[in-house]
């Protein structure tokens, strides 16, 4: 157990801007995307991530990091057993602080977070843009979103006379 | 080094894909897709395909408590829910509920309804305006009637959202005076059949109540008018109808004092409201790893401790003023009639809150539970 403990394998990854990351193959097996690779035996030396570019890619290394299970004593990853409550709020927490990032950054780590197929980024990058979201007017969301509207006005009245509850 | 400029949300909501991972994320309540799909023509597109809908009601697993189905002559439908998530009962079409049957309940957003002549049971889904007609054999023309509905789909991961389309099974119960035995007929939608008739071993007296059906596990559970006849359960994997006994010391607990609930971990347990000292008395049955069942005294909840109630009555009059109609399934939810009123109490808060007016202390309430879709639903009848 102890051999296993201390040769934990290393893989490289390189962001396009040509940024090197050395990080435990465990960590970057958080991304499904990256671990296929692995298991498939594709992955050579270096795994090249493209379009995520060093500044997220070490955001997203940062998540995993936080979020790989831990090894217990008996060498099986805790995530085989119930994570103890505290394990989850300490979690809890540093995804909040995490989180707290500009508009682009978050859509930059939802774009890598789909990309590299990682759960729980997805889960938190999205859902926290649907928090921001969710009470605002349509005019607010369209404009936060930077989406327009393609609706005549005759059209979006039809919509919302549909179910005319939801829009009290 | 280079330094690429952080991306739109143009470029991440360009992408369908991503975009509906965004969008799944909005919450469970009814209001959340009709106002998103007014925001632009894709996002419509999106939020109305069948698939979609489908991955909302899985990622959210559990449906929102929309209202309560009630009865007196006419079937109405109360919303429980604040504006704007409050859908009004204009907006579900009971007109294929109501035509003078008799409710007999409310599961996976189906309503179960027997026809005025006993000739037939309706399954309406009150959002879509569809029902099935399922003639009921002619064993139903006498006897007193009860019966449950419940959605069948067997898929890994299937959610009972409103299962629109998904099989699903009905289960009648027939009492009938000369013989004293409780009956049980099954239908399926998969087959369009009524199953054999399955009976319980031995005789009672006592005719089972108009309370609603409760599900916990793989068992249906209805109360008999008294408590102390104890529950009657159908297994509906091994295709069991039996009577399992109730908990000491539950004497006269007529059909409006007690309730079938789920307790802890999954057992089944019985709520009784015991006018005298004027509290509820909960039990659940404790099953060892020989089968051997035993009611256990779970909790006691002084009424005068429930935040929301309206002062206590005193003397004689207090049966007629408190009384249990209903239970929230899956839920510590149960509905209290109090002098006239209908209170939605939440048995581990103690918090409770007014839902309505209520003409008649004999009402039972059912509870719906449903996601509701944006726009046009026939189209989820063959996805889903």
């Amino acid at each position: 157990m102890a051999t296993r403990e201390a040769g934990k394998k290393m893989i490289m990854l390189k962001s396009p801007d040509g940024m090197e990351f050395e990080v435990e193959e465990a960590v970057a097996m958080e991304s499904q995307t990256i671990r296929k690779m692995i298991e498939d035996d594709c992955a050579d030396t270096a795994i090249l991530i493209p379009n995520i570019n060093s500044k997220i890619l070490s955001r997203v290394i940062e998540y995993c990091n936080k979020h790989v299970p831990t090894t217990g004593a008996t060498g099986a990853a805790a995530s085989d057993t119930v994570a103890p409550a505290a394990l989850a709020e300490d979690l809890k927490i540093w995804d909040a602080e995490f989180i707290k990032v500009n508009r682009a950054t978050r859509f930059d780590l939802i774009q890598a977070a789909s990309y590299l197929n990682i759960k729980g980024l997805l889960d938190l990058t999205s859902q926290t843009t649907i928090d921001t979201i969710s009470d605002n007017s349509l005019e607010e969301i369209r404009s936060f979103l930077s989406t327009k509207n393609d609706y005549l006005p005759e059209e979006e009245q039809t919509i919302r006379r549909e179910n005319q509850w939801a829009f009290q | 080094m280079i330094h690429r400029r952080g991306c739109s949300p143009a470029v991440v909501l360009e992408d369908d894909d991503m975009l509906g991972e965004i969008l799944l994320r909005l919450p469970p309540w009814p209001s959340s897709l009709p106002r998103a799909s007014a925001v632009c023509k894709r996002w419509r597109g999106l939020l109305t395909d069948a698939r979609f809908f489908c991955r909302f009601c899985a990622h959210h697993r559990e449906p929102p408590f929309l209202g309560i189905f009630h009865q007196c002559d006419q079937l109405n439908f109360t919303p429980i829910l604040p504006a704007p998530d409050r859908i009004p009962p204009g907006r579900l079409d009971l007109r294929v509920c109501n035509f003078g049957g008799r409710l007999l309940g409310c599961r996976h957003g189906r309503v179960h309804i027997l026809n005025l002549w006993r000739t037939e049971i309706l399954v309406c889904d009150p959002f879509a305006a569809c029902q099935h007609r399922v003639p009921i054999p002619p064993e139903f023309k006498w006897g007193y009637i009860n019966g449950a509905v419940l959605c069948t789909a067997r898929d890994q991961g299937h959610v009972h959202r409103g299962c629109y389309s998904t099989p699903f099974k009905v289960v009648l119960l027939l009492m009938r005076g000369m013989d004293g035995r409780p009956l049980a007929f099954v239908y399926s939608s998969e087959t369009d059949t009524w199953g054999g008739l399955i009976s319980t071993e031995v005789r009672y007296q006592d005719c089972f109540s108009a309370s609603n059906s409760i599900l916990v596990g793989n068992v249906l559970y209805w109360s008999f008018q008294y408590a102390k006849e104890g529950i009657l359960g159908f297994d509906l994997e091994r295709q069991i109808l039996d009577v399992l006994e109730g908990p000491p010391e539950c004497g006269m607990y007529h059909s409006h004092s007690h309730q079938i609930i789920q307790a802890e971990d999954g057992a089944v347990g019985l709520a009784m409201l015991c006018h005298h000292y004027r509290n509820i008395q909960m039990w659940q049955r404790k099953v060892n790893c020989h089968g051997v069942a035993t009611w256990v005294r779970w909790k006691t909840i002084e009424m005068h401790k429930i935040l929301g109630l309206p002062p206590q009555v005193d003397g004689k009059k207090a049966s007629l003023d408190y009384n249990i109609h209903g239970h929230v399934e899956d839920t510590d939810v149960i509905f209290l009639y109090v002098k006239g009123s209908v209170y939605m109490v939440q048995l581990k808060s103690m918090q409770s809150r007014k839902l309505c007016e209520a003409p008649d202390s004999s009402t039972y309430y059912h509870s719906f539970k449903c996601f509701y879709a944006p726009g046009d639903y026939s189209s989820l009848v063959h996805l889903l």
